[in-house]
Formats: C-alpha cells, structure tokens, sequence
C-alpha cells in the first residue's frame, strides 16, 4: 500500500488514486479548452479562456465562447461531477453497483417534481425549478424507503422499490404534460430529454451552489462511508455513529442528483458508470468519492461534445449519447450478476 | 476487577426480551467465554456489551460509566469488536484492513500518524500476517482472512476485545491457531478478552472465565473446572455427558454419554 500525504491538510491517498485523478484533471482541463474551441469562429485558446472568466476580448469570442461554450461546457462538469458524486454515495450506502440515482426512480422523482412546479406555478426561474426538483426527489427517496423498509435497509428490495417508484412518478410527469398549457408543456418536455445545450451562467451558479454545499458534506463524512461497507455492526464498532452518518449521505446523495435534474434535466447512466470506472481505473478498495466526480465530469463533457461532433441530422441531446453508452454496461452487469460473479 | 459489566440487563429487539435481568463481570485482563445453547441469548448479550443494542431495561457499565452515555467514538477506543460475519470491501489489501482499525483514533483532515502506523504493523506482526499484508483479502484462505480481522481489532488498540464466534466456519488447526492467538495476546498483552464460542472443549482450555446461559438467562459463571459440570451440561445443553480431564491440559473435556445410536 503505497500512501501519499498531502500536506497540512492531512489527507492521505494512495498514490495510484492521486495520479489517476490527475491524470482526470488533465484530460478534462484539455478537453475543457477544445469544447471552448469547438466550431468554427477562429477565436485563439486565450482569448477563449479570457472569454471564459469575463475579460472582454471582443464581440465574437464574448458571445460565442462566454455566453454559449463555456456555460455549456461548464454546465456539464459540474453536473457530470454531482452525477458522479451521488452515484457513487449511492452505491456506497448500498453496496450495490446498480444502485444508482436515475436507475432507482430518484432522478425521476426529482423531474416530476420540477414539471409539476412548471405546471402548477408556472415556473420560469431556475431556482424554483430547482426547489420542486429537491422536493420531488426526497420525497421520492422517502417513499422508495418507506416500501423497502423491513428493520433495515434491504439494497435489492431498495432497487426494485426504486424501479417501481421510477415508473409511478413517471407516469404523475406523463399525466401533469398532457394537462399543462401547451407552452409550458412544450418546455418541460424539451427539458426532460435531459441536455446541456443553451445553459446559461445561470445554470452554472445553480450547479455550482449545490456542489459547494453538498461536496464538502459528503468529503467529511467519506471515511464514515468506507466504514459503512464492511457493514454496520463493524462500522459501529469503529467508533462511526451508523444512522446519523447514513442518513446524511443518503439526503446528500439524493439532493444531488435533484440539483443535477434542476440544472439539465435527467441525464442517464453518468451515475451508473462513473464511479464503477473511477473504482477500476484507482483499483481503490471501497468508494473513491473525487475520482467519480472527475470521471463524471469527463463522461458527461465527452458525451456533449460527441454529440456536437455529429452530423445535424445526428445531434441528439446528450441524454440519449450517455444512454448508448450506458445501457451495454447495465447489461453487462446483469449479465454478470446472473452468471453470479463478483459484483 | 473488572471495566465491563451488565446490571439487571434485559435485552432484545422489540417483543419478547432475549437476554432477561443478567448481571454479568467480565474480569479484566483475562479470557471470557460465553457459552450456550443456539438461541439462549450469548451473542445478544455480546452485543450489549458493545453497545450494538441497548437494554430495555438495567444498564451495561463500562469503567463504571453507562455505555450509552460514553461517546460512541470514546468506546471504540476501549471495546474491540469482530463481528460474526463482517464484510471485507471488494479489493481491500490486508495491510488496508487492519488499518480501517484505526478509524476510532483518526479525525477527518487528521493525517495518518506514526501511532496508526505502529499500531498496524504491530497488529500484523502479533497475527504473523506481515509477509502477506499487501494481499488481497478476498483471495486469502479462512484462517488468513479471519487473522486478518482480528488484526484489525487489534490495530484498534482497545484494552477489551470482543469476538463474535470467531472460529466458526474454520477448519480444526484454524480454530486452534486463533485460540492460540488470543491467548498470546491475552498474555503477553494483557488484553481482556470476550468471545461466544460453540466449542466446550475450546472453551475450557483458553478461557478462565466461562458465562454460561440458557433461555436468556445466566445459569452459571466462573472458572471452567467449576462451571463444566456433568450435571450443568444436562441442564444447559440437554445433554447427558461425561466431563473428564483433557490429557493434555488437564482442563475439563465434555464427552457425549452415549455412543452413536443416540440415548434417547
């Protein structure tokens, strides 16, 4: 066990885990630039990145890389890395690979949610948006919980209650559509397919409120997690007070993914896949809560630029690219669950 | 003396109580066996005692301080558990298990000290785990593995360990290699020790302290050679025997009274 200290902070890592996320910060920094880039305008990599922090370098780069790439491009970092985050908390708490926000129905409740409020308050403001979407999301989780309860948390029943909520609150958001003013239905349908395209900085400061509230809870409380996974009676042996320390993971992984659904709509399979690659690429022993962010983050910006590398007749939003990509490796998990390997 | 005791305990979980009114001392710096019949209450017990469940009524003492009112870091400080089937994370490295151990003595944004590392290696000495500490616990054999847990309640540094049947599932040199390393530790390292364990004959020759129950209650406690009696057995267990000594410690040795066939 190789162990590298980083200074006064005190947070120690393994070393493999420490360059694997460099190695992630470096590609999503590089990819970051070539999404600014993308295109045709012929603005220079500075004035790009000048453009990006709000230094005026004339009326193209201004408009085009400020006001369209960049929040787009950050847009999807930020919720790319909440997606990675809640999934991995997810399936942490859970101990279970499938457990994953927008498989278990929440990120479906967190949408149902936000269209109800578009419906019934006519909402145009994101935070309001934002506000149903955590209301419809805990309230989903506390439902999924409520059905899956027998003196503890059982994670298959969870998953399959989780299943069965996600087709429930689906069908409330089908209903709430075909009732709605066909204004805001036509709204709110463009914004379930779940996309980056034509976030504004808006977008950006709700993304980067919920991660800065949420991240740092989580962090604090990652070695409590670990501990969860060698089971409860362990972890409370160790000294972790269980209940409290779930129950705080599990709001914070919930909210989350609701702040991701606010922001962009339900983007599939990135909660799903994020963290179990960031586990094979650090080969870390138990959840790896920054790797998952940053292997989230690269996913969804890959995705969104993939999409854009399109033909126009191909440039499907970024939820149906994350689902191509996605969906093989559910089966495959499946797959491997029936066969009865190692999950 | 002793660090942990019950008082008038009645323990269970909702319903019907398991373990009714005991007042148990475990003596401190010695081996303690729980023993009993499947379902009389031992492992119930064993919980309470590390405040995994708490008494519907009476009071579990720990330095003459109820348990539930000492902080749940502070005593994983002083009580060590090994849970009956704990879950070794997918991957984890020996060396990595033994140092989650230390999780009671760590504070986030604490580095990992010269104390944690000391303690780990000490942990993985003691249970002659060190040549094999980078290995992978999923592929170790049940003996390793079950070394490898108890490693990490002894990295844990808490002067009372507590073990959930800890050799069930191994095969007979794994049981006595385990024994033998508890006694080591409870000898040479004066840690108290308390474990459930099936075995009679285990029992009598590492404990000094036997607790024997039946039906949720304490039906005797004391040194083996008082407490394994012929006609205890048949009261706790239901079973005639006969107690010889064991030829080679001297120790009380349960032996069935009747031949295959059965008695009855």
């Amino acid at each position: 066990m190789r162990i590298l200290r980083i200074g006064p902070l005190g947070i120690t890592t393994h070393r493999r885990t420490f360059a694997v996320g460099l190695a992630l910060l470096a590609a999503l920094a590089a990819l970051f630039v070539f999404a600014l880039m993308q295109g045709q305008s012929g603005i220079s990599v500075l004035d790009s990145l000048k453009a990006v922090v709000g230094i005026p370098v004339g009326a193209p780069a201004d408009f085009i890389v400020g006001q369209v790439r960049a929040p787009r491009a950050l847009t999807a970092v930020l919720v790319g890395a909440m997606l990675g985050v809640s999934g991995a908390v997810l399936q942490s708490l859970t101990r279970n690979p499938l457990a994953s926000p927008d498989f278990i129905g929440i990120s479906m409740g967190a949408g149902t949610g936000a269209v109800l409020t578009i419906w019934l308050v006519s909402a145009t403001s994101l935070w309001i948006t934002a506000a149903g979407a955590v209301v419809g999301a805990l309230t989903t989780a506390a439902l999924i919980l409520a059905l899956s309860w027998r003196r503890g948390i059982v994670p298959l029943r969870l998953i399959l209650a989780g299943i069965g909520m996600g087709f429930v609150v689906q069908a409330i958001t089908q209903y709430a559509l075909t009732r709605m003013d066909v204004h805001d239905a036509g709204n709110a349908l463009g914004w379930l397919v779940g996309s980056v395209t034509g976030r504004t900085w808006t977008h950006v400061t709700v993304a980067v409120t919920v991660l800065a509230v949420l991240l740092p809870v989580i962090l604090w409380h990652a070695r409590s997690l670990r501990t969860l996974e060698m089971g409860d009676d362990a972890a409370r042996a160790l000294g972790i007070p269980v209940g409290v320390a779930r129950s705080v993971l599990a709001v914070c992984s919930v909210l989350l993914a609701a702040g991701a659904v606010a922001v962009t709509g339900p983007i599939g399979f990135i909660a799903l896949v994020a963290p179990a690659l960031a586990l094979r690429a650090t080969r870390s022993a138990g959840v790896t809560l920054l790797p998952s962010a940053l292997m989230g983050a690269l996913l969804l910006l890959a995705a969104d630029q993939l999409s854009q590398l399109m033909p126009a007749t191909l440039q499907f939003p970024v939820g149906v690219f994350t689902a191509a990509v996605g969906a093989p490796y559910l089966l495959w998990l499946v797959w491997r669950a029936s066969r009865g390997g190692p999950s | 003396m002793t660090r942990l005791q019950t008082q008038h305990a009645v323990i269970g979980y909702g319903g019907t109580p398991i373990v009714r009114g005991v007042d148990v001392d475990i003596p401190d710096g010695r081996i303690t066996a729980i023993v009993g019949p499947n379902g009389c209450g031992k492992s119930t017990l064993l919980r309470a005692l590390v405040r995994l469940l708490t008494p519907t009524s009476g009071t579990v003492l720990l330095d003459g301080e109820d348990i539930h009112r000492v902080p749940t870091r502070e005593v994983a400080r002083r009580v060590g558990l090994l849970p009956q089937s704990p879950i070794a994370p997918a991957g984890i490295t020996v060396k990595e298990l033994v140092a989650r151990g230390r999780t009671p003595h760590q504070k986030v944004l604490r580095p990992w000290s010269a104390a944690d590392e000391t303690a780990v290696m000490s942990a993985l000495h003691s249970t002659a785990l060190t040549d094999i500490q980078d290995a992978v616990v999923d592929e170790l054999s049940g003996g390793q593995r079950q070394r490898a847990w108890i490693a990490m309640t002894l990295a844990q540094d808490t002067p009372l360990m507590i073990l959930d049947e800890p050799t069930t599932y191994l095969d007979i040199a794994h049981q006595y290699d385990v024994m033998d390393l508890l006694h080591r530790l409870n000898t040479r390292q004066e840690r108290t020790i308390v474990m459930v364990v099936h075995d009679l004959h285990q029992a009598a020759r590492y404990a000094h302290h036997v607790i024997a129950m039946r039906d949720g209650e304490v039906a005797a406690a004391g040194a083996p050679g008082d407490v394994f009696t012929e006609e205890l057995i048949r009261d706790v267990f239901s079973l005639e025997a006969r107690v010889l000594a064991d030829p080679v410690t001297g120790t009380p040795m349960v032996v069935p009274a009747h031949g295959p066939g059965g008695a009855r």
